[in-house]
């Protein structure tokens, strides 16, 4: 299990964008929550896999909507 | 100016002059803007034909391919065409009519939901909700589309905003590209591995042709005296003449190629994604290399085999800072050549009839040097890619990741409009071929001299060749013994045709058809039991191919 602490730009589909790059890679969100902060919005999502989790750290950050990612510890 | 005509002088602004394209009732804005505009517009008869064309034409200029579509249909129709380039990163914009904002979320006439249906296929994605930003959208799509490594983005334009003219244009500011030139770090860590390797190997893939890094590749090529192996969007990156150029490399790759990587102690991978087709069980691809990984994108490195070393950043940088040095043993240079000599093909075919990769290289010996060859998917596509030695890249128009049936006539077609004094080859399957047949109307429209050769053995030839050599001959929808003329389907289309079956008049055949002034169609009967060889079965390592029964 990993939580992962996302910025994003809030436009048309960014969050399907970015729940469906992390299922179609193979992970399961398990709990998320969102807050707006100004401009961007932070997302904290948790997810389940098997796969090293820097691999989806990659795919994320690649999205154009995606600001920043980390994993939190 | 209303936004549809934004979107156009943006567009020209872009420097695009070539749109592929279908009108529709949405999309009508754009249409009445072209009136008028230094754009031409190419009107396919199906949008899968525009969205392929586009492709075609980027993979040739290396400059973003530009198709349109009106809403519902029409956008569902580009779909396959965006997931083709976007698994072989081709730089595209697809431009989808949408219904008025007014009635977006009520199953309006024509109404899909493009954006969702094309999320998981697109580099990114705009719906365009302000006819003020579409300038920004426009050249941030394009930007976007080329920019790192380049994909497919799709702008959904509501008719209402396409209609609407705003006070004035948003004003913007692009930031600068995302992607950055290697570390100093990772390219030591590179050389390190480099200089202590007795047996290096470069495995180039296509980003060599989409980073624009050839000659780069060609310079490290020379000066470090490696040999290398190539997927099937890198053929011609060197071209295979050269003695250390060891071919294609994967399941039908060349046993040469695939006996090098597995022997390698160490792996320069160029732009390559270790695809399943490339490394048979991944688990013992390479089983004695260590991993120096250049690409441009970071989501490409370890995503299936950790790279000892990951060198991120544009190729030709990459490729220009680690050239100057030789690597690896001369023992290992001299049985890298020795083993293509000893595996170089056999084209020596008994039989009346036409062997296709005979007559496949000797089109390439009759063929202008630059000539473009397109082509679709199947046995045909990797007869091409084993037996027409392509001199770079840029010529070989092949669906790699995707592989769509289908592809390779509406590619050929946005393959001559970029390069209109080229000769440009569509080598097809008779069963790819009826997958977009009714783009001879294109090609006859505007006049393209495309020299058309379908390879037609009656069947689904690679779905013939796997249930025959997996499934005990149980053969199951793969017969199309009832095809159609295909002499007399081009003719109906105003194409000259004519049809080819006997091997000693390919020397004939070739000729005419590469001296047609316009269009010309060869209609080329094969057997039916032709099989693609060499075959590394599935589940099985790249040094396990199965062999022609008739090869000794």
């Amino acid at each position: 299990m990993h939580a992962l602490i996302l910025n994003l730009i809030p436009t048309t589909g960014s969050l399907v964008r970015i729940i469906g790059t992390a299922e179609r890679r193979g992970w399961e969100p398990v709990a998320m929550a969102m807050t707006s902060r100004g401009s961007e919005v932070e997302l904290r999502l948790q997810v389940r896999g098997t796969q090293p989790v820097d691999r989806l750290v990659r795919q994320l950050t690649r999205l154009l909507d995606v600001a920043s990612v980390r994993v939190e510890p | 100016m209303n936004g549809a005509q934004l979107v156009v002088r943006a567009l020209e602004d872009e420097g695009v002059r070539t749109v592929f394209g279908y009108p529709g009732g949405a999309i009508l804005p754009f249409y009445d803007a072209l009136h008028g505009s230094k754009l031409r517009h190419v009107l396919v008869r199906h949008e899968q034909g525009a969205a392929l064309a586009a492709d075609g034409f980027a993979r040739v200029t290396g400059e973003v391919g530009v198709c349109v579509a009106t809403s519902g249909p029409g956008a569902t129709n580009l779909v396959t065409g965006i997931a083709n380039a976007f698994l072989d990163s081709v730089p595209m914009l697809a431009l989808t009519g949408q219904v008025p904002t007014s009635v977006m979320g009520t199953d309006a006439f024509q109404e899909v939901d493009v954006l969702g249906i094309t999320m998981p296929i697109v580099k990114h994605s705009f719906l365009a909700t302000e006819a003020a930003d579409l300038p920004y959208v426009i050249h941030k799509a394009m930007r976007i589309a080329r920019s790192g490594r380049p994909g497919p983005v799709l702008v959904d334009l509501p008719k209402d905003v396409l209609n609407r003219v705003p006070t004035c244009p948003t004003p913007f500011e692009l930031n600068s590209e995302r992607w950055s030139r290697p570390t100093a770090e990772s390219l030591d860590g590179a050389l390190a591995l480099l200089g202590g390797a007795k047996r290096p190997l470069i495995y180039a893939g296509g980003g060599v042709r989409i980073g624009k890094a050839v000659a780069e590749l060609r310079a490290f090529a020379t000066a470090s005296q490696m040999p290398s192996v190539m997927t099937l969007q890198a053929l011609g990156a060197i071209p295979g003449a050269h003695p250390l150029a060891m071919g294609m490399l994967g399941m039908h790759g060349l046993k040469a190629a695939n006996f090098a990587v597995q022997q390698c102690d160490l792996l320069l991978v160029v732009g390559a994604r270790f695809d399943d087709r490339v490394t048979g069980v991944l688990a013992k691809f390479a089983p004695n290399a260590k991993v120096v990984h250049l690409d441009v994108d970071p989501a490409e490195v370890g995503k299936l085999r950790r790279p000892d070393v990951a060198v991120i950043g544009e190729l030709r940088h990459a490729l220009t800072a680690l050239t100057g040095r030789r690597y690896g043993t001369d023992d290992w240079r001299n049985a890298c050549s020795e083993s293509k000599r000893a595996h170089a093909w056999d084209y020596d075919m008994p039989g009346d009839g036409v062997y296709a990769p005979r007559m496949l290289r000797d089109l390439a010996q009759a063929a202008p040097r630059d000539a473009i060859v397109a082509c679709d998917v199947g046995q045909h596509q990797m007869w091409v890619a084993q037996h027409y030695p392509f001199q770079h890249p840029t010529q070989h128009l092949t669906s790699g990741g995707l592989g769509t049936m289908g592809f390779g006539l509406p590619a050929a077609i946005g393959a001559q409009f970029a390069r209109p004094g080229r000769t440009v080859i569509n080598v097809s399957g008779d069963g790819s071929f009826m997958m977009n047949v009714q783009e001879l109307a294109t090609v006859r429209r505007y006049g393209l001299p495309i020299k058309m050769i379908v390879i037609d053995n009656q069947c689904l030839g690679m779905v013939r060749q796997w249930q025959e050599l997996f499934l005990d001959r149980r053969y199951s929808e793969v017969d199309l013994s009832d095809n159609p003329d295909f002499t007399r389907v081009a003719e109906s289309f105003g194409i000259p045709a004519f049809r080819l079956d006997k091997g000693a008049d390919t020397g004939a055949a070739i000729e005419r058809l590469l001296a047609a002034p316009g269009p010309l169609l060869a209609h080329v009967v094969i057997d039916r039991e032709a099989n693609v060889w060499p075959f590394v079965p599935p589940g099985k390592p790249n040094d396990e191919m199965m062999e022609a029964p008739c090869t000794p």
